[in-house]
């Protein structure tokens, strides 16, 4: 994984890349550049981190169409839309399709470098997120085909005794999967254990 | 002895043989005659022994109102012994009246205080007809001519006048005594005033016609000194009497100012539709003038923060761009700026493509909102057209946003390229034609087209296509339009090119 963020400027007018890109490398911000949102995802690689700049007007495919692209893909790269004199009602669009934010031309560099920054702590916290789950979900493939079972019923809230009727065991080897499984997940309590299941469950639009 | 009597019967012969009538008579008033030829019964219906018999004398036949005068021309010529010529009215016998020419000269007898006249009378009245005829219709031509709304001059060969008509003497101000016989000039300005007498030596010379027989619009002079516009014709007259040319004058100040005040009210619209147009456009002239003042404002931003961590060497670079995108912004500004000026119409000589890749730019501020491209495709070596910059420019935005208007209905259906393309035709005419890819023109929307303040859309004053057309046709070319084959519709129109 890509530990350096990148901000992926994306835009059809020459002079703004050019700004956008040379401002950003002044405060040691890596950025790429892209004419057309075409370019960009012929090349975007999703397990880079960043941001994403983007013009909401281009020719041939807008903005808009690349959000929608992306957002089909299961992306989660967040987007600061530029937007134009009158492009409000886009902007709100692109809002309600879960863009982070937009900035209106011509604007202010450090509502852009502020946006920017807070664009990639939210890609940073929702990548720590994704690490976090996957650590878990290594956790519990590492249980053996009983312990998950033990695992699922323990956090549903079903009884020891409960679950050893249903899985047709004593209710001390039912203790016995139990303390395994909490030792293989790391928990010492039972909220602990719910949590791990919730935290596993969760869907990837939810981490945003 | 026998020879001279032959003689002499034989010139009796002949005078009797005569047309009209010889005679010897007496010098008296009344002019008894002696002898007279056969002639006089045809002439006067009398026979010639009635004169001779002293039965009536000649000056009984003679018109009471000429008689006095018949008398005074024949004793004045024979007191100064010279032959006289008398015209005048004689009663026939027949009650009939006749013109005479009565030539003769006094013929004196030695040894006698009598004198004779000794002359010839002939019947002149078909000439005296013809003549009283000829008067008549030269009356009657001089009473046209004095008439006339026209005015009507007439030069000799080396540009003085001869005659002024009525008309021309409003027109110019000046009476006919005032003009005859002065340089046609003094009706002309500068430059013709000084160049005429050139011209006429020249056309004299040569026989190469610059004006004769073709008619055409030049300035004049009024006696005030006030310059007006006149359309003028030009004839040569050859008589007897010379050349002559004769000048057709009409005066044309009433229909130029016509002309101006439709030209003017063609301009005020065209300014308005203009600024309508422009109001429209206003979204995507500001998205593009928002384009280079972002950048700028990027490249200020970040030139700081170099300066500040000492960075200096990127900085000519950036000052480079900075100065580049503020000539981006003024470019749309000042194209904006043209097309709402409001200009006195000034038509100039003008390159057609650089005038619509300056238009093809301002309209491509609204291309980029619609996701249209426009594509120009200049025709090579195009001769200049003579124009209104302003209002041709307007013509091509027109055509350029109601096609891209057309394309983004059907929501570019059948591409998003309109072209606008520049030929030569015919050598006399620049073509230029605007091709969408739009709707088209259905049977329902043509008929009306043209028609002003009809209009399909939701915005606008429909006044634009009427008005293209009345700035095409004031250019002196054509505006029409027809259905592509493959969907959507081209607009053309015409420009004729610089002579």
């Amino acid at each position: 994984m890509d530990i350096k963020p990148t901000v992926f400027i994306v835009d059809d007018d020459e002079g703004i890349r050019e700004g956008l890109s040379l401002l950003l490398e002044t405060v040691g911000q890596a950025c790429e550049t892209y004419s057309s949102a075409i370019e960009f995802l012929d090349s975007y690689d999703s397990g880079k981190s960043g941001c994403l700049v983007l013009d909401i007007r281009m020719p041939r495919m807008t903005g808009l169409d690349l959000q929608e692209k992306l957002n089909a893909s299961g992306s989660t790269l967040p987007i600061i839309f530029i937007t134009g004199h009158g492009d409000v009602p886009m902007a709100v669009e692109a809002m309600r399709r879960g863009a982070l934010d937009f900035i209106r031309k011509p604007f202010r560099e450090q509502e852009l470098l502020d946006r920017v920054n807070e664009a990639l702590e939210v890609d940073a916290g929702a990548r720590k997120l994704q690490v976090d789950r996957q650590v878990l979900l290594d956790q519990i493939g590492s249980l053996s085909p009983r312990e998950k079972e033990v695992f699922h019923y323990v956090a549903e809230g079903k009884m020891n005794k409960v679950i050893a009727a249903d899985l047709g065991i004593s209710e001390r080897t039912v203790e016995v999967h139990r303390s395994q499984v909490m030792k293989k997940l790391g928990v010492r309590t039972l909220a602990q254990l719910v949590r791990v299941k919730i935290k596993s469950e969760m869907p990837v639009s939810g981490e945003r | 002895m026998t020879n001279r009597l032959d003689n002499i019967n034989h010139l009796d012969a002949l005078v009797h043989k005569l047309p009209g009538m010889a005679y010897r008579g007496i010098y008296a008033p009344q002019r008894p005659i002696e002898f007279a030829s056969a002639g006089c019964q045809q002439l006067s219906g009398y026979p010639r022994s009635d004169f001779e018999d002293q039965r009536i004398f000649w000056a009984d036949l003679i018109h009471p109102d000429d008689r006095d005068d018949a008398w005074r021309i024949v004793s004045a010529a024979v007191n100064t012994d010279k032959e006289f010529k008398a015209e005048y009215r004689i009663v026939t016998q027949g009650g009939g009246e006749r013109w005479v020419w009565d030539r003769g000269r006094a013929v004196f007898s030695a040894g006698s205080d009598m004198i004779h006249l000794e002359g010839l009378l002939s019947d002149i009245t078909e000439r005296k007809q013809t003549e009283s005829e000829l008067y008549e219709t030269r009356a009657f031509s001089e009473a046209v001519v004095d008439t006339a709304a026209e005015a009507v001059i007439t030069i000799n060969v080396d540009g003085c006048i001869e005659t002024f008509n009525r008309a021309a003497q409003f027109m110019f101000g000046y009476s006919l005594d005032e003009l005859r016989g002065k340089n046609i000039k003094v009706l002309m300005p500068e430059p013709d005033h000084t160049g005429h007498d050139e011209y006429l030596k020249r056309y004299v010379q040569t026989d190469e016609a610059r004006i004769i027989g073709t008619g055409r619009e030049v300035l004049a002079r009024r006696k005030d000194g006030s310059v007006f516009p006149i359309h003028l014709s030009v004839s040569e007259v050859q008589s007897h009497l010379g050349r002559r040319f004769v000048g057709l004058i009409r005066d044309i100040s009433l229909q130029r100012e016509a002309e101006t005040t439709a030209r003017h009210h063609l301009e005020e619209l065209a300014h308005v539709d203009r600024l309508n147009m422009l109001g429209e456009m206003a979204a995507g002239i500001a998205h593009e003038i928002n384009q280079p003042l972002t950048a700028i404002s990027l490249f200020s931003q970040a030139g700081k923060r170099l300066l500040h961590g000492g960075d200096v060497d990127r900085l000519p670079d950036i000052f480079d761009k900075l100065s580049q995108h503020a000539l981006r912004a003024g470019d749309i500004i000042e194209r904006m700026q043209s097309m709402a000026r409001h200009s006195e119409s000034a038509r100039e000589s003008a390159d057609c493509n650089v005038l619509i890749e300056q238009v093809a730019k301002l309209a491509e501020t609204e291309a980029r909102l619609r996701d249209i491209s426009i594509e120009v495709k200049a025709g090579p070596e195009l001769p200049s057209v003579v124009v209104d910059t302003v209002q041709i420019q307007q013509v091509v935005l027109n055509l350029l946003r109601n096609g891209m208007e057309a394309m983004q209905s059907i929501d570019c259906r059948y591409g998003n390229v309109i072209t606008v393309e520049t030929k030569l035709r015919d050598d006399c005419e620049i073509e230029v034609v605007v091709v969408d890819s739009g709707c088209g023109v259905t049977e329902a929307v043509a008929e009306k087209i043209f028609t002003p303040f009809s209009t399909t859309k939701d915005t606008g004053m429909g006044m634009g296509l009427s008005l293209s057309r009345n700035i095409i046709i004031a250019h002196g070319g054509q505006l029409a339009f027809h259905n592509n084959r493959s969907g959507g519709a081209t607009f053309y129109f015409t420009l004729p090119v610089e002579k």
